[in-house]
């Protein structure tokens, strides 16, 4: 190869790589600007229908996992789960990115829990979350037909209502809110000896 | 300048029958969108419906995503027949009628999802077409609707005759939520969907 073809093969080889660079796109941004200045990383939004924690050891069903970016979609979806603990029903998960605004949804249906020999049964739960870079974060939650040992229980729609029940204590629409994102549980479940931890339907944006 | 104006008579024409035939009387504008419509919760069945008065619980998702249709989920019965639907596959996903919304961000509308269910009901249990129809009518979801309508698979693979449709309104509790697009929202130009048979009159009020 002569001196002459080497500097032209170069020069077409690095057009070429400039060119690729160039083309390519880049993975979208992984943080989004929050009003107020703050950010958030669209890679901590996820959702899941049911995650049970049993000394210290978590099972999750129907999570998603997180965001690979903003513009990335995730779903999880099960017919039904059971175990010693209970059981539920089309349990259901989704992350969706939108490039500045991340949303997280979880919902279920026919939940039978049985905690500290307290059962807990409801018709459905769902949560939603999102963050977006100009509005903020956001999120609300439902539980419908909501019984504790068959006596219904009404939730106010109010963030973190909390019930006391001995044994357990039952957070009906927890909402934690940080700079970053927000997350909401539309049923969080704890035993008083701290052995046992059961969130249902939680939803994740941004964090 | 005859054939001008010829011309443009004939294409009028033309364009007035396809528009016609594409377009029956009654049904709602059918597009190929690429964005997103989730949702969760549960409904009373409509009158109408296969179980008429029983509660559905629902869990479904679709769109489009990195060249192909993209979805999956669930949904239950819980009338005399006690069905499950579980999504195999989406074979598209359409925008029905316009989309409502006055804020860019927070889209409202209706969207079909169709594809293959695996179904399970009482007497027995094998694959279906599906048309999963959600509309998302703004926060916070009491006024969202869901509807499910499942057909034969025919010799061949084809749509077969509608066996199972049921609807309602979330005014129970859960919410539907449509999804503006990413840079993943690319999707097929072409679809198969079973015909739609659900309310249109209960769907667009």
């Amino acid at each position: 190869m002569s001196k002459t073809e080497y500097l032209r093969l170069s020069t077409i080889a690095l057009v070429i790589g400039l060119t690729v660079l160039v083309a390519v796109p880049s993975p979208a941004s992984a943080q989004l600007s929050l009003l107020g200045g703050g950010t958030t990383s669209s890679t901590g939004t996820s959702a899941t229908a049911v995650a049970v924690t049993v000394l210290g050891s978590t099972t999750m069903l129907a999570s998603t996992g997180n965001l690979a970016n903003a513009t990335d979609a995730l779903g999880a979806e099960l017919d039904s789960a059971s175990g010693d603990m209970g059981s539920a029903a089309v349990l259901h998960a989704t992350a969706i990115g939108s490039g500045d605004s991340v949303a997280s949804e979880a919902s279920l249906g026919d939940l039978v829990l049985s905690i500290a020999g307290t059962q807990i049964t409801a018709t459905s739960a769902y949560a939603t979350a999102l963050a977006d870079s100009t509005a903020g974060t956001s999120g609300w939650s439902s539980v419908d037909g909501l019984a504790v040992n068959g006596t219904s229980l009404v939730s106010t729609g109010e963030a973190n209502q909390t019930i006391n029940l001995g044994a357990i204590t039952l957070v009906l629409n927890e909402v934690t809110q940080t700079a970053s994102g927000i997350t909401v549980n539309a049923l969080h479940i704890t035993s008083l000896d701290g052995t046992v931890d059961v969130v249902v339907a939680s939803a994740t944006a941004g964090q | 300048m005859k054939n001008i104006i010829r011309n443009a008579a004939v294409s009028l024409l033309i364009g007035g029958l396809i528009l016609v035939i594409s377009a029956p009387a009654g049904a709602w504008p059918e597009t190929i969108v690429y964005d997103f419509i989730t949702g969760g919760g549960w409904f009373i069945q409509r009158p109408g419906s296969f179980s008429a008065g029983y509660r559905s619980n629902f869990g479904w998702h679709g769109g489009a995503k990195n060249g192909a249709w993209w979805g999956n989920g669930n949904y239950l019965d819980h009338g005399p027949i006690s069905l499950h639907a579980h999504s195999i596959d989406v074979t598209g996903y359409l925008r029905i009628g316009d989309d409502t919304t006055t804020d860019p961000k927070h889209p409202t509308g209706v969207r079909d999802i169709c594809g293959h269910a695996y179904v399970t009901y009482a007497g027995g249990s094998g694959n279906f077409w599906y048309r999963v129809r959600m509309k998302d009518a703004g926060e916070p979801g009491r006024d969202d609707k869901f509807g499910i309508a499942l057909y034969a698979i025919s010799p061949g693979g084809g749509i077969g005759g509608n066996v199972y449709t049921a609807w309602g309104q979330l005014n129970g509790g859960g919410n539907i939520q449509l999804h503006r697009g990413n840079n993943s929202n690319t999707g097929p130009s072409t679809y198969i969907c079973p015909p739609a048979v659900f309310d249109d009159t209960f769907f667009f009020s």
